[in-house]
């Protein structure tokens, strides 16, 4: 119980500090500005290297994010949390550059160009090898069961905040979770047991 | 294979971070954006700070504080007699969290108590003399306790039915004397064949309450929100369903335990409304959804001659993140053609647009046959945004390029009639697809031709690029055997091969369970085969390359586990609870669907395979979660009682049995 209700304060306490953030933000405060960056930069951009597999996307993707929050500054409202608005954020951006790939396609073949793109190395991401078969295997996931995993996973989001965001029933984010989850496992060999 | 958890501490474990100079690029970037947007300097500190941060006027603010709360304690204590206090009827909803509020009693001082009783009975014998029977209604769930009373005998008065499930809580709120019970009083007049004043029922707990009509509906009412007149002719579901005079409407919900409910109207901000446990006091109850006035927002399209481009299809999906209360949210959905000017407006989004749309969910689409599409907005910036409220946001569709090419076999014979994207090759095996993408550096092309598995190419386009030549390859074909534990064959199983959205086959197993798939294209990455009937657990299998032999399949029967509810305390069965169906895995579990259950037993049926096994977790309001133990898939139909602990840490009341 002890540890349930220190995990329950440090998320109270971090909901509280990005609120304090956010009204600064509105007060056009470069200082909040900053510090919001650095306190998600790395979760965020996590996100948006395993959504499009490329870090220089990615970290266009950030940037755009990053514009668009100091941009809206003085009419914010975070009406949940702002780990949960940005990393909405960052997807819908990965998002808008997958699309904007894909746009000269005659048809939509989002699974198929992903599953034929190699997930390159993507920079700093890549620790282990172990890592590199994950990220791998990640791009080969369709990109709904992606945005899932890595929503969940990576983000820390709620499968009721996916299914918002996704515009789907909560029943279909576990579906799309566990088909993830199995097509990975499959993916991925055990250790080497020698 | 590796188990869930350590999947999942190897994605968590991963972490990137960008480089120095791009922080540093980022940073600029926001800092500068922030600097537009505000000018330069902060703004002025807010009134509440400079009070909170002074000295004299922050003893003076918690003062002020105190004497609230000592007031507010006053009040309680002096509510009058007959009807309980609020948080002791908690089956007793006498404020529907959705409808507009009346000034609460809890924050009525006694003061003005009086003045608020009067103007309370002035608007009910108002309404009362208009028929008003949604305006008595929403008196008698938000008005003061005297309200009730009076507003109760002008329902009766006008024989209103519709009134009867508010009186009737309200009934079996009452605490005093039985037959003085107004509410039970008002019920009987309505409705004489129901029950009467003195009826046992009268009085108890609403779990004893008369069977609910078979049919589940959730009941809503749309009105302006402006003016609180209601909105006939909005329509419900995409149109499915659509508001009568009063705005009132009714949603048949089967037997689903959430529901979405969106309504659009034109001129107004198309809204939704989430219900995430569909209880039966939710659908007892009318929700209120106020709409609000929309904004208009529009553009142009033209071509690359400045000529504008009629019959575009312009199509735009706003649904923000909200925060999972039942308060309604803006989920705006619009699809429109353009005029000869190559105009088209939408009235339905919110003034607020920027900030919505940052607040993600946004998809902003133009498209056209006749020219390069779809194409992407995006998200629109403050420029856009101004752009799109003067109606001038400008899009120019480009006619494109165009690809050709020739579809042949193996044997290098030409195929006429194959289906190359929206095209169709000739007798020649040649195709023409146009409005290419002039930038687009690749182009994904699909085959469909009779005796051929659906075939898919990628290939690197540029505007000078030589005719592309499609060799199509013979199929694999994947064949097997689908059979019960027993080793029975299974007729009319059905199988679903899925590889990307290109191969999707389903064929049906024959009275001796075998089955034969037509051509099949060799798998890209990994495919999945998902095997379904009646009955039985759909199981599903993962594989990457072609199988050698007959791949067969092992069905199992669908698995219902039931038992029942108890306090582990009492014995007692519990009233209300939760159930969630897990799928484990030696190291973890998923929490697969929740459910409402009640009357101290539960049943579930899982309907997937799961060769890690089940459990069910119960959950209750002030107690502690039970889990199950691990319910393998081959038991047949066990029943599992649960025993919950109050939780000692939860205020919250408990849904015990009678």
């Amino acid at each position: 119980m002890g540890s349930w209700t220190f995990d329950r304060w440090a998320r109270v306490w971090e909901m509280l500090d990005d609120l304090r953030l956010v009204a600064q933000l509105n007060r056009g405060s470069k200082d909040a500005l900053r510090r919001i960056y650095l306190k998600y930069r790395q979760d965020l951009f996590t996100i948006a290297v395993s959504l499009v597999a490329d870090s220089h996307l990615a970290e266009d993707c950030l940037q755009d994010v990053f514009v668009r929050l100091a941009e809206s500054a003085g009419t914010l409202s975070i009406r949940t949390n702002l780990r949960g608005y940005l990393a909405s954020a960052i997807v819908n951006r990965a998002r808008d550059c997958l699309r904007r790939d894909r746009r000269q396609v005659d048809c939509p073949v989002d699974d198929l160009q992903l599953a034929t793109r190699q997930a390159g190395p993507a920079g700093e991401l890549v620790q282990s090898e172990q890592a590199q078969q994950l990220v791998e295997a990640m791009g080969q996931l369709p990109v709904e069961q992606r945005e899932v995993f890595v929503l969940h996973v990576q983000g820390r989001m709620t499968f009721r905040q996916i299914a918002r965001l996704q515009g789907v029933s909560i029943r279909t984010v576990h579906s799309r979770y566990r088909y993830a989850i199995e097509k990975l496992r499959q993916s991925l060999p055990e250790e080497d047991r020698r | 294979m590796k188990t869930t958890r350590d999947l999942i501490q190897l994605a968590g474990g991963l972490h990137a971070s960008p480089s120095p100079q791009a922080d540093a690029r980022i940073l600029g970037a926001a800092e500068a954006a922030l600097d537009r947007t505000f000018g330069l300097g902060p703004r002025p500190e807010p009134l509440w700070r400079i009070v909170i941060n002074n000295p004299i006027t922050k003893p003076a603010l918690a003062a002020m504080i105190l004497i609230g709360v000592l007031v507010l304690v006053l009040v309680l204590v002096r509510h009058p007699a007959g009807i309980p206090a609020q948080s002791n009827r908690p089956s007793a909803p006498t404020v529907v969290t959705n409808l507009p509020q009346e000034p609460n009693r809890a924050t009525t001082t006694p003061f003005n108590q009086t003045e608020q009783l009067a103007k309370e009975l002035a608007l009910a014998e108002q309404r009362f003399s208009r028929k008003d029977v949604d305006g008595l209604v929403d008196l008698l769930e938000t008005g003061l306790d005297q309200t009730k009373v009076k507003v109760a005998g002008y329902l009766a008065d006008l024989g209103e039915r519709q009134a009867v499930p508010a009186l009737q809580r309200l009934a079996w709120a009452w605490t005093g004397d039985p037959k003085a019970n107004p509410f039970a009083q008002a019920v009987a007049r309505i409705k004489p064949s129901g029950l009467e004043p003195n009826n046992p029922l009268v009085g108890q707990a609403p779990a004893k309450a008369p069977v609910q009509p078979a049919a589940r509906r959730l009941k809503i009412k749309v009105v302006d929100k402006a003016t609180g007149e209601p909105l006939p002719g909005t329509q419900v579901e995409d149109g499915r369903y659509v508001c009568d005079a009063n705005g009132c409407c009714q949603i048949d919900v089967g037997d689903a335990t959430s529901w979405e409910v969106w309504v659009s109207a034109p001129g107004y901000i198309g809204t939704s409304i989430e219900f995430q446990l569909l209880t039966e006091e939710v659908l007892s109850q009318t929700h209120l959804l106020a709409m609000d006035t929309g904004t208009v927002i529009g553009g142009i399209v033209q071509d690359v001659n400045g000529m504008p481009v009629e019959g575009v299809i312009v199509r735009i999906l706003l649904r923000p993140g909200h925060d999972g209360t039942t308060k309604p949210f803006v989920h705006v959905c619009f699809e429109q053609r353009t005029g000869t000017s190559g105009r088209w407006s939408c009235d339905t989004v919110p003034a607020d647009l920027l900030a919505q749309v940052n607040a993600g969910g946004f998809d902003f689409v133009i498209e056209h046959a006749d020219y390069v599409s779809p194409v992407a907005c995006g998200i629109p910036d403050a420029y856009a945004v101004s752009a799109l409220r003067d109606g001038t946001y400008l899009t120019t569709l480009y006619e494109g390029s165009t690809l050709r090419g020739r579809v042949i076999n193996e044997k290098g014979w030409p195929m006429e009639g194959a289906r190359v994207n929206s095209a169709l090759t000739g007798p020649d095996g040649t195709f023409v697809i146009q409005h290419i993408d002039p930038n687009a550096t690749k182009i994904d092309l699909r085959i469909d031709v009779d005796g051929y598995p659906p075939t898919v190419r990628q290939i690197d386009y540029r505007p000078d690029v030589p005719d592309a030549e499609i060799v199509l390859q013979p199929g694999w074909f994947l064949s097997g055997r689908v059979v019960d534990r027993e080793g029975k064959p299974l007729a009319d199983a059905e199988i679903h091969v899925v590889n990307g959205p290109w191969c999707h086959v389903r064929r049906s197993t024959d009275a001796e369970g075998r089955y034969f798939t037509g051509p099949l294209p060799v798998p890209i990455g990994i495919m999945n085969i998902q095997v379904s009937k009646a009955g039985f657990m759909q199981t599903f299998r993962i594989v990457e390359k072609p199988a050698d032999g007959p791949m067969d399949f092992v069905l199992h029967r669908e698995l219902h586990v039931s038992g029942q509810v108890l306090d582990a305390q009492t014995g007692r069965p519990l009233d209300q609870f939760r159930i969630t169906a897990c799928l484990t895995d030696p190291n973890d579990k998923v929490r697969w669907e929740t459910h409402p259950g009640q009357a101290g037993r539960y049943k579930h049926t899982f309907i997937h395979f799961c060769e890690t096994g089940y459990a069910i977790v119960i959950e209750a309001d002030g107690y502690l979660p039970a889990t199950s133990r691990v319910i393998e898939p081959n038991e047949r139909d066990p029943v599992i009682d649960l025993a919950l602990t109050v939780d000692p840490n939860s205020p919250a009341d408990r849904g015990t049995g009678p």
